[in-house]
């Protein structure tokens, strides 16, 4: 067996500008470990509440400049209210799930831009990206009302959504919906692209489970699996949402091209279902939300948060002597981080950036110092 | 460490100067139109296919001056680079053994016929095999560009940064130079041996093409080329190197020696 000297890899995350580094060790072609120092860099995110629900939360500088943080935000407010028992009217809850909705097709279209960057796809990367900023866009107007850092408060939502935004979202989703055919292509037919992608950075649902992946990346492991993106408990009952099936397959199961299918048939869905909540929000009467009572005594709870990437895990503290309610939160992406060498080790060197991107890295720069 | 730093400087822009430069003066092989015939050579197909092999030493004796932590990358880009190298002079060298002549001049004057009084007598139309050649050094030209622009940066989003760590950005304009040399030698030798070079594909009286017109003939077809090209690279993602070993020596590296063999004894006959 040959030995070469590492070969560090630059790994570019979708913004084009967070750069992670890997020194991949090899041996005739195959990987045999990946050593990078995020271990010591990373660091819980933390969000802290103001228990009046009219001043909600002090946002934490460095994170929350860019809407991709949406989920903890709602994450930290939902274990608030799960654990004080808040009621939330319809319409907050309508407008909750429309916005994670639209966090999820921006995580999505994030992680088939980091693809695209990865093999130096161009054609993808340029829709990928133009996908992203229409939703970008749509939810910047949303931040000119009010601060998407301050939308979610404990109860409710701080302020209706803008005029004319239902509509213009509606539009939206349309320019998106026409767009997707090429993904589609892509991945279905037998494109340089999902030859890339199939039967490498391959999990198995062991691995899967011992690894503690979730999200995307578990179920792209699983034979076959019926889920539903949005929690029944969730829904209200004016809304019908069929499940995910996982039904068509290529390559091998757990590798990379099933790990982009299963964002790829999410992205459908959400597209579906937001197209169901514009019509159902129009016809709900405004009430943004009910004010709670949030007893004084300490608490400390663990909760968890099913969305885009998987589970969310947030540790979630009050003191009885303070107003603030402080969340500590990990995204599923740590767990990747700390199962990479188990992942990717007899794997071709060439793949290397096709299994990372498939594995979606991109909310760890959230975690970095 | 700092003398040692501005040699390897200095030796890295020089080699490649100087190699843009060879490929430059390449091209005065080419002739332009019939009254530019440019030099004369009975061999100059050979000498740009010499150029082209030379290309690809530069490109690998370049690693000496660059960061060593990509050596291993840059070897087996090196290697890939070879192997689409050696397809596009297969390619090339099956015209050159089907009209038995390494001549461009010569190339270009058979292609004056016309088939049939209305067909140009292009090279890609003259019979299947030269046709699926042409195919080949099209599709190789659009890999060969993948690989010189193995950047972590795609375009045109962000200007790529330099693939090899060099002093500062002049190093790095010196390299884009090269790279377009480069490119502009095969742009030029793919033209020349199967699109008729500056010929009109539009049937004109005895007289023939004029100065002017050959020229924009020429332009209009290498402008056509790297419009297709750049299309075609845009459109599919990067192959790896697995893949590009992969389809060139178990399909594409044997029909090209069976289809030259072929031409060969065709001509025989």
């Amino acid at each position: 067996m040959n030995s070469n000297s590492p070969i560090n890899l630059h790994y570019y995350l979708c913004d084009q500008e967070t750069l992670l580094s890997f020194n991949i060790a090899y041996s005739d072609n195959k990987i045999t470990g990946i050593g990078h120092q995020l271990s010591d860099q990373i660091r819980d995110i933390q969000i802290i509440t103001d228990c009046n629900p009219k001043q909600p939360m002090i946002p934490y500088p460095d994170i929350y400049k860019s809407p991709e943080t949406l989920d903890l935000q709602l994450a930290q407010i939902m274990a608030i209210e799960a654990h004080y028992r808040c009621e939330v009217p319809e319409y907050a809850r309508l407008v909750r799930i429309l916005l994670l909705e639209m966090h999820r097709l921006l995580n999505h279209f994030n992680f088939f831009s980091t693809l695209a960057f990865a093999v130096q796809f161009p054609k993808l990367l340029e829709k990928s990206v133009v996908n992203s900023a229409i939703i970008r866009t749509l939810l910047s107007k949303i931040d000119k009302v009010q601060s998407l850092n301050k939308y979610f408060i404990i109860g409710g939502i701080a302020t209706d959504l803008p005029t004319g935004f239902i509509e213009n979202l509606a539009d939206s989703i349309q320019v998106i919906d026409k767009r997707l055919g090429y993904f589609e292509k892509q991945l279905i037919r037998k494109t340089v692209l999902s030859n890339l992608l199939e039967d490498v950075g391959i999990i198995s649902p062991v691995h899967a489970k011992t690894c503690s992946l979730s999200g995307p990346n578990l179920y792209a492991s699983l034979p076959r699996t019926d889920y539903s993106l949005v929690t029944a408990s969730l829904l209200p009952g004016s809304l019908h949402m069929e499940p995910v099936k996982t039904d068509f397959h290529k390559g091998t199961i757990g590798d990379s091209w099933h790990r982009s299918w299963i964002r790829f048939m999410e992205i459908e869905q959400s597209l579906r279902l937001i197209t169901q909540l514009t019509s159902v929000i129009l016809k709900t009467d405004i009430n943004l939300m009910v004010q709670p009572f949030l007893s004084g005594r300490d608490s400390d709870f663990i909760f968890n948060f099913n969305h885009a990437e998987g589970q969310i895990i947030s540790h979630i503290s009050k003191s009885q002597h303070n107003h603030y309610i402080t969340g500590k939160h990990q995204y599923p992406v740590l767990n990747v981080i700390e199962n990479l060498d188990s992942i990717l080790t007899g794997e071709r060197v060439s793949s290397a950036k096709i299994i990372l991107s498939s594995l979606n890295l991109n909310p760890i720069k959230y975690h970095v110092r | 460490m700092k003398f040692n730093v501005n040699r390897e400087y200095l030796s890295f822009n020089l080699l490649y100067s100087l190699m843009s430069l060879i490929n430059i003066c390449a091209l005065i092989l080419f002739p332009i139109s019939r009254q530019y015939p440019g030099v004369q050579s009975d061999y100059s197909c050979l000498i740009v296919i010499v150029c082209l092999l030379l290309n690809l030493i530069v490109y690998t004796a370049g690693v000496n001056y660059s960061d060593k932590n990509i050596t291993s990358i840059v070897l087996r880009n090196s290697r890939l680079i070879f192997t689409v190298l050696i397809v596009i002079i297969i390619a090339s060298l099956s015209v050159c053994g089907s009209l038995h002549s390494f001549s461009i001049s010569s190339i270009i004057q058979i292609q004056r016929d016309r088939f049939w009084h209305t067909l140009p007598a292009w090279n890609i139309l003259r019979n299947p095999l030269l046709f699926l050649n042409a195919i080949l050094f099209f599709v190789y030209t659009v890999l060969l560009l993948q690989l010189l622009n193995q950047t972590d940066r795609p375009v045109p989003f962000k200007i790529p940064h330099p693939p090899l760590k060099t002093a500062g950005t002049f190093s790095f304009r010196v390299l884009e130079l090269w790279k377009f040399s480069f490119l502009a030698l095969i742009t030029f030798l793919y033209i020349f041996l199967f699109w008729g070079a500056y010929l009109s594909p539009i049937v004109f009286g005895v007289s023939g093409i004029g100065n002017i017109t050959a020229i924009a003939w020429l332009l209009i077809k290498i402008c056509t080329f790297l419009i297709l090209i750049r299309l075609v690279y845009r459109s599919i993602p990067h192959l790896i190197e697995e893949q590009i070993l992969h389809l060139t020596y178990t399909f594409i590296f044997p029909i090209q020696i069976i289809s030259l063999v072929l031409g060969l004894i065709l001509l025989r006959n």
